[in-house]
């Protein structure tokens, strides 16, 4: 019993330890007849010994318009751009979990229907080879590790990607 | 007593305490870090007044062919034992190299009331065990007595046998 304990409590610690930011996979973006279709693919990874229950996780990104020469991560510049806030909430009974020593891939993705919004993609994008950049910060993701009553939050570093 | 019983004796004295002490931790732990235990034993209250007291009056019922100061040695190894791993629990984490914080202190310093409760509850054991279960020292002890005793009785109705009229009592 003391060691059973004492095992499950070296591998939520370890878990803890070594749980990273979830990754962005995959970002599609996607023409249709009244705008763009957007996806995101999101994969979380689970290095630990005890399966980790995502309970929210919030997003926003930005299509970055490279014409303008400011930093992506410029305010300013952020304010002009298309954006999007995405997440999921959920308890911590009916999160999704992903299992020790595994993965778990989710998918948001929105129907831009607004010319306005479509138009800011579509001037956004290199005419050269069609990508899109695009820049996602702000990410919160809170999750327990198996069912230890602790809510733990992680704070994702800021990202630019080519899609 | 020769070598082999007092290892034995030794032996046996330490393996009840470190088994006490175990056990003791392992409820300790199980009570106040509910969510790791393998088993949820409930209040952690009751856990930390009735299982010392439990575990200690085995311990006293299983020392009962010892000194009393040994038996208060007992408890006070059985806490040494049960604290350290109560602390070996806390930190098993940062020993490991794997802590993310300090480590978590939820009712731990209710450890020191251990000493107390697993001192009483060995003096009572011991106590209740020599009772019921009296030690073989002793029982041989009370045989000889009642040897000797019985013994006595014999030479006193001797000296005392009513002497025939007309006979000297013999010195």
């Amino acid at each position: 019993m003391y060691a059973a304990s004492s095992a499950k409590f070296v591998d939520y610690s370890d878990a803890l330890l070594r749980f990273p930011p979830p990754r962005l996979e995959t970002a599609t973006f996607t023409r249709n007849p009244g705008g763009w279709n957007i996806t995101l693919r999101w994969t979380f990874d689970n290095p630990g010994r005890l399966p980790m229950r995502l309970v929210s996780f919030q997003f926003e990104f930005w299509v970055d318009n490279r014409s303008d020469s400011r930093e992506p991560l410029d305010g300013a510049k952020l304010g002009t751009e298309y954006t999007r806030i995405l997440s999921f909430y959920l308890d911590r009974y009916t999160g999704p979990v992903v299992p020790a020593g595994g993965s778990k891939s989710l998918d948001w993705w929105v129907d831009e229907t607004d010319p306005g919004n479509a138009g800011k993609i579509t001037s956004a994008m290199d005419p050269t080879d069609g990508s899109v950049y695009i820049v996602v910060a702000d990410g919160v993701l809170v999750f327990y590790v198996a069912e230890i009553n602790e809510r733990h939050q992680g704070f994702m570093p800021p990202l630019y990607r080519r899609t | 007593m020769g070598l082999r019983e007092k290892l034995q004796s030794t032996g046996l004295f330490l393996l009840w305490s470190v088994l006490c002490g175990v056990i003791v931790a392992a409820f300790f732990v199980s009570a106040f870090f509910a969510d790791f235990g393998p088993i949820q034993v409930g209040d952690p209250g009751t856990v930390i007044l009735f299982m010392p007291l439990f575990a200690a009056f085995i311990l006293g019922l299983l020392l009962v062919d010892f000194e009393l100061v040994h038996t208060v040695l007992a408890a006070l190894l059985a806490t040494g034992v049960a604290i350290g791993l109560v602390l070996g629990f806390m930190f098993g984490p940062a020993i490991v190299g794997v802590e993310v914080g300090p480590p978590p202190y939820q009712g731990a310093f209710s450890a020191i009331l251990l000493f107390p409760l697993i001192l009483l509850g060995t003096v009572v054991g011991r106590a209740i065990g020599e009772r019921i279960l009296p030690p073989q020292a002793i029982l041989d002890r009370q045989k000889a007595l009642m040897a000797e005793t019985r013994e006595w009785h014999e030479q006193l109705a001797r000296v005392e046998r009513p002497v025939p009229p007309g006979q000297d009592r013999k010195p």
